[in-house]
């Protein structure tokens, strides 16, 4: 079970990745260069803080940043000046949903989705983070129904009803790194970059 | 390219497209089904997942290659178990010979399904697990042989003995009281009845289709 990794104080810095496992493939000498995608692409994201009290939020921070090193990370991602407003109870509408489309039910009727917004899926216990499509913004019909561009494309088939969290989106991964450091001097404490890498 | 069915051919030929490894791995008491990323799909009644619950996943595949002179075409991939008894399980002895499937193939990026039809690269079978154990990681390494690694076997140990005979047809008692044999009949000719210890594999473009004789010692 993933750790939630407390939030003494916003981070002074967030990195958001996209982790990529395709490749451009160039030619050395100067033929067409091509494009080729594979399975697995998926989010990472660096957390850097400034310089804590050490009393109580090093301390506190600094245990769960250990015990996450290995039972995996949970941290709400960031969306700085995005107004979430009231989505609802968003859902996955239907069982099989694969791809880069989904149906979700159970938005407030009228509810906009924004292009680019987060989101994560609750699957198995475990979240993945997604991203609706860049074009336009996307508005639930009277019934709170939704179809969804998103990207990356699904690693997982959701069942029907698997929770969809927009009002405050999860990033859950293992904290990256072969040791944990956090460096004690006078009257503060500073902790690591936080890496947190989706698994799947 | 003419292997490939036209659509996947087509998607393939793209700006972009999304392809996909799979291997599968028929376990005496599983079967074992694995994409190189992290994902779902399913084709020719499989599903295949980035990461198999109870084995694990895979880490790398070393390139194929055919063979030549005294070699099959083999290939050796990595796996990381999912946990002690993956490992164990996975290096067993009797997972030795299990079959090996490895299909390449494209995915609709709107859909999330495979182009059809994902081409089957390699058939072969497992030949040595290999477990390694270090600082950081714990991995077993297979190596993959095709079937024509059994066209190496020089039936050396092929005996027209009451012991030998026996570990192929079973409760067969002809040899039982021969101690010398006057008359030697050679292996493989017309009339034996060899069908229960013949293993046939569907064929594949890398593989080719061989029958494969299976002692049961």
């Amino acid at each position: 079970m993933s750790i939630l990794l407390p939030q003494p104080r916003l981070p002074n810095k967030a990195v958001p990745k996209y982790l990529d496992f395709g490749a451009d493939q160039k030619s050395a000498m100067g033929g067409a260069y091509q494009r080729l995608n594979r399975l697995g692409n998926r989010f990472s994201l660096d957390i850097s803080y400034p310089r804590l009290k050490p009393e109580p939020d090093g301390r506190i921070l600094g245990a769960a940043l250990r015990r996450a090193k290995t039972e995996g990370a949970l941290f709400p991602f960031p969306q700085p000046g995005l107004i979430i407003g009231m989505p609802g109870v968003p859902v996955i509408d239907g069982a099989g949903q694969a791809g880069s489309l989904t149906v979700l039910r159970g938005f407030t009727p009228g509810y906009v989705v924004r292009a680019g917004q987060f989101f994560s899926i609750i699957h198995g216990g475990q979240r993945y983070l997604h991203c609706v499509n860049e074009g336009q913004d996307w508005q639930a019909d009277n019934v709170g129904r939704l179809f969804l561009p998103i990207h990356p494309i699904l690693r997982i088939v959701p069942a029907n009803g698997a929770v969809c969290e927009f009002a405050q989106p999860y990033i859950e991964g293992i904290v990256s790194g072969a040791s944990i450091d956090i460096e004690l001097t006078v009257a503060k404490s500073q902790m690591p970059v936080i890496t947190i890498i989706e698994r799947a | 390219m003419s292997e490939l069915t036209p659509q996947l051919e087509a998607n393939l030929r793209g700006p972009a497209p999304l392809v996909f490894g799979a291997i599968s791995i028929d376990l005496p008491d599983a079967s074992v089904n694995l994409l190189d990323g992290a994902g779902v799909l399913a084709f020719g009644g499989r599903t295949f997942v980035g990461k198999d619950d109870t084995y694990g996943a895979i880490s790398d595949v070393e390139n194929l290659t055919d063979g030549t002179g005294d070699s099959a075409p083999a290939f050796s991939m990595t796996l990381i178990p999912s946990g002690d008894a993956a490992a164990a399980v996975l290096s067993g002895p009797e997972m030795q010979g299990s079959p090996v499937y490895v299909w390449m193939g494209a995915v609709d990026k709107t859909t999330g399904l495979p182009i059809p039809d994902p081409h089957l690269v390699f058939i072969g079978e497992l030949d040595v697990p290999t477990l390694k154990s270090d600082e950081q990681g714990r991995l077993l390494d297979y190596e993959v042989v095709s079937v024509f690694e059994r066209l190496f076997e020089d039936d050396e140990s092929a005996r027209l003995s009451d012991g030998f005979h026996q570990s192929i047809f079973p409760g067969e008692l002809g040899y039982v009281f021969v101690t010398g044999v006057a008359q030697e009949i050679y292996w493989g000719v017309a009339g034996n009845n060899i069908s229960k210890a013949v293993t046939s594999y569907p064929s594949s473009s890398y593989g080719g289709t061989v029958y494969s004789r299976q002692y049961n010692i």
